[in-house]
């Protein structure tokens, strides 16, 4: 999984109860609504799935909000993010069993689908709890952990999140 | 969605959306939609519709699955495809017009032919991604970022587990939903005593035309041959002679600092 140790330069908006006192208080504050912000958004097209702050470099100089009295500061601040590459070798989980693929999961990452097509020798057998098997009785079930090569991804807005292609075309690929 | 368009499609625009769903899957399939084909012949009906269901599954992006949506998907995928799947779509709408076999020959084979006919430069368009074996690592490094190992980012993660439970005791603070997969993910993935020896051993990879992608990839894989890593990242393929053996040697190393479980 590739991650970024990010510095990123955000806005945050702390409203006036929270400024009472000075100082590591206000520190507090204003990763705390970091925290919100990425809970918020979950993720980004450029940087990937928000993971954590990790520190708070420096805070800006203050503008006070004329009606509400919040305070506007222009913070940076390292982060953890991971974002799919094209080409990355990932470990997944099995979620969902079709005819023609499967659907993992990895980490953040919710919608992998693994067609039928990238998945070398291995056949649907179809039951009550589909499996795909192959030749030497490699068996993919649900909850088996796959490694995969990620062969594209594709940002969704309207999900915020990422969509991924996988194929296990390749040796050292498959379960594990 | 798709299935009811495709289901009710006696207008000529319900069977222009089969034949680009048809030649899409074409195109997500590669080469080998042969066989695909030739599995629809025998199940006629519901496999179609299944299909369809399916390809809709894949990119719910296209829901809307009216042709353009679907086009739009596809200009988004790869010009050059999006190029031959036009062709590919004229000539599909036009055979079964002109000769009239869409009715009496039904659905299911005029769209695979159709759609095999016109996909076959696109085909040859889609090989290399059937090569897949050779996908490079592509890495597009934010502005002020830096990589980081799962190992690297598990350490930081779990100390920030450890101030979770008195953090959690005040209702405004939110961890973000990935925080918990991350770090779920990362256990498992976790090879080493500790990151920083891993690092320092595969840093030596640098000098030696490696780049940081590959030396995260590497220390991510933990592989135990030299193999592995060829057939993973076959982009190290192109310095075989220059990085071979740092890379047994640095393996050698990595066997050292692994964690014993």
């Amino acid at each position: 999984m590739v991650f970024f140790e990010v510095e990123m330069q955000w806005n945050v908006l702390i409203s006036p109860n929270e400024l009472d006192a000075k100082g590591l208080l206000l520190q507090k504050a204003i990763i705390v609504h970091l925290m919100e912000e990425f809970a918020n958004r979950k993720a980004s097209k450029e940087h990937g799935y928000y993971v954590a702050v990790t520190s708070l470099n420096s805070v800006g100089e203050g503008k006070v909000r004329g009606l509400t009295g919040d305070v506007l500061f222009p913070v940076t601040f390292s982060c953890i993010t991971q974002k799919p590459a094209k080409g990355e070798i990932l470990q997944g989980s099995v979620e969902k069993i079709l005819k023609h693929g499967i659907f993992l999961k990895s980490g953040p990452m919710e919608s992998i689908f693994l067609p039928e097509k990238t998945m070398k020798d291995y056949r649907y057998v179809a039951g009550e709890n589909p499996v795909f098997l192959n030749d030497k009785h490699s068996k993919l079930e649900k909850d088996t952990i796959v490694r995969f090569k990620v062969l594209g991804f594709k940002w969704l807005e309207y999900d915020r999140q990422f969509q991924l292609l996988a194929t296990l075309a390749g040796d050292f690929l498959g379960p594990i | 969605m798709v299935e009811k368009g495709d289901k009710n499609f006696s207008s000529d625009k319900g069977k222009t959306a089969s034949k680009l769903a048809a030649s899409k899957e074409e195109s997500l399939k590669g080469k080998d939609s042969a066989p695909v084909n030739k599995t629809r012949h025998i199940q006629v009906d519901s496999s179609d519709s299944e299909y369809e269901g399916f390809v809709d599954e894949r990119s719910p992006a296209s829901a809307k699955a009216s042709g353009k949506a679907s086009s739009d998907l596809k200009s988004g995928k790869k010009k050059v495809s999006f190029e031959s799947l036009k062709t590919g779509r004229k000539t599909s709408f036009e055979t079964p017009a002109a000769k009239g076999d869409w009715g009496k020959g039904g659905k299911d084979f005029n769209a695979g032919k159709a759609g095999g006919k016109g996909s076959l430069p696109q085909a040859t368009a889609v090989k290399p991604r059937l090569t897949e074996i050779e996908l490079k690592l592509e890495l597009e490094l934010p502005k002020n970022a830096r990589l980081l190992m799962d190992c690297e980012a598990a350490e930081i993660l779990q100390e920030i587990e450890e101030h979770k439970t008195i953090l959690s005791e005040d209702p405004k603070v939110k961890f973000p939903e990935s925080f918990n997969k991350v770090l779920q993910y990362t256990k498992f993935g976790g090879h080493y005593i500790n990151s920083q020896s891993a690092r320092k051993v595969l840093e030596t990879l640098k000098i030696n035309g490696v780049n940081d992608g590959e030396i995260c990839m590497i220390g991510n894989i933990c592989p135990e041959t030299v193999e592995e890593v060829y057939a993973l990242l076959p982009s190290l393929k192109a310095n075989k002679h220059k990085n071979e053996g740092p890379i047994r040697e640095v393996l050698a190393s990595l066997a050292k600092v692994k964690s014993s479980k």
